[in-house]
């Protein structure tokens, strides 16, 4: 573990650099996820737009909310974002050989080489787009609630990586798992509505059964509406430890049956 | 110290129809099939042996090499590498510090750096201690001649270099043991043999233990005192390279074609080389053993006797090697209807008019 | 006989990609179960705002014709996605390109009989029995009516050259592979744009009527607000009419285009030697 740590910023530095041989790549990856989170913020636009008022959400309540969940998201998608190869391809066209055969922690080899700029590109969106929208929400801002919020944001990116984990080590015996962890991954698109009223059923699929509700509406609800945002902390957290303990699971008992490939 | 004592690796299959409604019907069907790829291999490596693992394609030598080398776990028998299993998490680490793996067809390296940033890393890895990395990324360097594309990015590389490269990263930690997978694929011939010759030395300088998988008979013959023959994931020879040379000989085929049809008289005069003519006579494949008559002379006199528009050389593959023994005929003639076809691929490339089999 | 021959050679792309189609036997039943999952979620969703409105109708669905219209976009999204550019990108990045352009045969039109062969397999394998079931839910489940035999039959043709414009649309947006590497982030932002501002996301109904005014004169809605629209009977004879006419016209606009910018793309690749 330790010897992974001090490594660890020198993998990143070697991204960065090698991402820096392709500039245009870069600025159009970050352009491209820019593109994708207006569209997508467009259509919760439209959509509410179609009805009056929900509840205490206003569309500039709604557009912080939108901002958060983009953050934990972005931060995960920087240095993780290797984990949908793995769901797609990495274990059909045996792209793991490499990792294991070094003594030192596969996994972390894998996920430690990919730096993303998209996703500083999507951080700045949303930090940018809370930014924007949280004076225009009443929001009383204390150092309890602001620290809290951060934390919220910190957590979340490990509940991210561990659903991500977690449904990409599916591809060990499914060979490619990209579908489902994209239908998993993609009902975090869903915190982005007024989870709340949006009629029982769905709020309670969104905190019971997928845990997006919990750790990206829920805090900014509560920031919102003056709760204690340590409460989602506490929930973020939990899914954070629950899902990151499963997906390690889910991995070490995968990689026991990688099959390379050339068989 | 390697020991393999009765491994297997089985793999499953699905079973996949044939035609629209095979296809349709594999929807819906969760069949097997069980590939067993290595089928109760046992053998030991004594330290600072030299092994050539050789077989058909499909055979089982990647998947014993990536059992070895911890990418796949053995579905039965075990692997001791001085002692320990490289596919046990608790003895996985202590494994791979003594050994160094080289995949023909896969790097290992970073494609957007320059070599030294990817060794550096690996000096991390490894934790090689600073003095130690200087010198022995100096020997290296000097041995595999790569002073010249050490500070350039990966990606700007001739596969010979990559190779080269490749094998010193593999090297760096000072390894007791050396995997290498098709090293000398896709390689030309001056380029692989200088790469063999690297080798060479490598191995003089430091004692490695070697185990290497290869199509080339000729990367075996000087590289390797042992030879372990596998097929269809069972071993069926384990000795030594003399043994199977002898057992075999060194075939090369020779196929010329012709400006004008070859005389019957002519075919007949090089009846010792068991020419096969094709039916325009335009073509005419012979089989010689170099160990018994100079491939020079022969072509010498091929060339004074016919009016020859090209030739090609084929050296013996390890396929070919294989099928001797699987047939158990030592017989001297080496020629059937799969040979000529492959002579007749190998005609079909361009390039080089002397060449190993694939 | 010519002709014919060169129809062989391409119907065989058909016929390949045809069968491909039913070789990802894994990949149908999880796209299936998350098709079902989204389908579940956006009706909830729609739900509620439908609850929120107090209208019965948000710009002009009804609930049972939003829910319909979710599913069927969404089944549709799968069956016209060809992945025209996808395959570009990938022949760019390992040279295959190269070997491409020394058959005898026309890239594009490789593209584009793969493309027919493809929609064809998905919409045997995911279409057909998706659209039905989610029909027969629809109608029997939440009291959809509207429904007419002939805008079914001729949905089919309709949601054939939405297949075929987005075919030409990525083939286009494929030529950007030529100067990147990035293609994945590029091709998720330019599928998402064209399902988005062809009605796949939020039906094109719910937009700005300028917005609206502006879509009609572009290809995008041809994709898939009209053939679906034809298919819930929202669709009066006349804009039928229109909308086939404008897609016909756009498949042969954006081909030429595109048939155009490859050019453009192939001598760069004649350059750098692929």
């Amino acid at each position: 573990m330790l010897k992974e740590l001090r490594l660890y910023p020198k993998y990143v530095a070697m991204s960065v650099k090698s991402s820096l041989s392709y500039k245009t790549d870069a600025i159009l990856q970050i352009i491209s996820f820019a593109v994708t989170e207006a569209v997508s913020l467009a259509t919760i636009y439209l959509i509410v737009g179609a009805v009056p008022s929900v509840g205490i959400w206003t569309f500039e309540a709604l557009a912080v909310l939108f901002g958060f969940t983009l953050i934990p998201k972005a931060i995960d998608h920087m240095f993780f974002d290797d984990l949908w190869i793995l769901a797609y391809w990495a274990v059909r066209l045996g792209e793991l050989d490499p990792y294991l055969t070094k003594p030192i922690n596969p996994l972390f080899q894998f996920l430690a080489k990919t730096f993303k700029w998209a996703g500083a590109g999507e951080l700045v969106v949303g930090v940018v787009i809370m930014c924007i929208f949280a004076p225009q929400c009443a929001i009383v801002w204390t150092a309890s609630n602001t620290i809290a919020i951060i934390v919220c944001a910190l957590l979340g990116m490990f509940v991210f990586t561990g659903i991500k984990l977690l449904f990409a080590s599916l591809a060990f015996w499914v060979k490619s798992s990209g579908v489902i962890l994209n239908t998993v991954y993609n009902f975090c698109n869903y915190a982005k509505y007024p989870v709340r009223y949006m009629g029982k059923a769905f709020m309670s699929i969104m905190f019971y059964v997928v845990p997006f509700g919990l750790f990206l509406y829920y805090p900014v609800e509560l920031l919102i509406t003056g709760g204690n945002v340590w409460w989602a902390a506490l929930w973020s957290s939990i899914a954070a430890v629950v899902l990151i303990t499963l997906g390690l699971f889910v991995w070490h008992r995968g990689i026991r049956r990688y099959e390379s490939i050339g068989n | 110290m390697i020991q393999l004592i009765n491994v297997e690796k089985h793999f499953k299959k699905p079973v996949r129809g044939k035609g629209v409604w095979g296809m349709v019907k594999t929807l819906f069907s969760r069949k097997y099939t069980l590939v067993k790829a290595v089928d109760g291999v046992s053998f030991d490596i004594a330290d600072g042996e030299a092994v050539g693992y050789i077989g058909a394609n499909g055979a089982g030598k990647s998947t014993t090499i990536k059992m070895m080398s911890g990418i796949l776990t053995p579905s039965s028998g075990e692997i001791l590498i001085d002692g320990k299993r490289p596919y046990k998490s608790k003895e996985r680490n202590a494994v791979l510090k003594n050994i160094g793996v080289v995949f023909g067809q896969k790097t290992q390296l970073w494609n957007d750096l320059p070599l030294t940033e990817t060794y550096d890393l690996l000096k991390g890895i490894y934790d090689i201690d600073g003095d130690e990395y200087k010198k022995r990324l100096g020997d290296l360097v000097e041995l595999l001649d790569m002073k010249e594309f050490l500070s350039a990015p990966v990606r700007t590389l001739s596969l010979g270099q990559r190779m080269r490269a490749d094998l010193a990263a593999a090297m760096l930690h000072n390894p007791k043991t050396l995997f290498l997978d098709e090293p000398t694929i896709g390689l030309d011939v001056l380029v692989k043999r200088n790469l063999i010759a690297a080798i060479k030395s490598i191995r003089a300088k430091y004692n490695t233990t070697l185990l290497l998988t290869t199509h080339a008979m000729s990367d075996i013959e000087q590289l390797c005192d042992r030879v372990i023959v596998l097929d269809k994931g069972k071993i069926l020879f384990d000795g030594t390279t003399d043994g199977v040379k002898h057992m075999f000989g060194d075939k090369r085929n020779i196929t010329v074609m012709l400006k004008a049809p070859a005389t019957p008289d002519a075919l007949l005069r090089f009846g010792f080389a068991f020419p096969e003519a094709s039916d325009d006579l335009m073509q005419v494949k012979f089989t010689v053993d170099a160990e018994k008559q100079h491939v020079n002379e022969f072509l010498q006199d091929v060339l004074g006797a016919f009016r020859v528009e090209d030739v090609k050389i084929v050296e013996t593959d390890i396929e070919e090697v294989v099928r001797k023994i699987y047939e158990d005929g030592v017989t001297d003639n080496a020629s059937g209807d799969a040979e000529t076809a492959r002579v007749v691929d190998n005609a079909g490339n361009d390039g080089a008019t002397v060449e190993d089999g694939e | 006989m010519k002709a014919f021959r060169k129809l062989k050679i391409y119907s065989a792309f058909t016929k390949a990609n045809f069968l491909l189609a039913f070789a990802y036997r894994g990949s149908v039943f999880l796209w299936l179960l998350g098709g079902l999952l989204t389908a579940v979620m956006s009706g909830l969703l729609w739900w509620a705002v439908f609850s929120f409105g107090g209208s019965d109708a948000i710009g002009g669905f009804s609930y049972p014709q939003m829910l319909l219209y979710t599913v069927l976009s969404a089944v549709c999204a799968e069956v016209i996605y060809c992945g025209t550019a996808d395959e570009i990108a990938r022949d760019v990045r390992n040279g295959m390109i190269g070997m491409r352009l020394s058959k005898p045969i026309s890239y594009q039109g490789m593209q584009a009989a793969s493309a027919v062969g493809n929609f064809s397999g998905k919409l045997v394998i995911v279409g057909i029995p998706m659209m039905t079931i989610g029909t027969l839910v629809a109608v029997f489940g939440f009291g959809l009516d509207g429904i007419q035999w002939y805008n079914v039959l001729l949905f089919i043709p309709t949601l054939f050259l939405g297949m075929m414009l987005n075919n030409a649309l990525g083939f286009m947006f494929g030529q950007i592979a030529f100067k990147t590497q990035a293609m994945w982030g590029v091709l998720s932002m330019t599928d998402l744009f064209i399902s988005f501002l062809s009605g796949a996301v939020v039906p094109l109904s719910l937009f700005p009527s300028w917005a609206q005014n502006i879509l009609a004169y572009t290809p995008f809605p041809s994709v898939m607000s009209l053939p679906v629209r034809l298919f819930l009977g929202m669709n009066s004879w006349e804009q039928t009419l229109i909308g086939l006419c404008s897609s016909v016209f756009w498949i042969v606009v954006l081909n030429v285009l595109g048939a155009l910018w490859y050019k453009r793309s192939v001598r760069h690749v004649v350059v750098f030697g692929g």
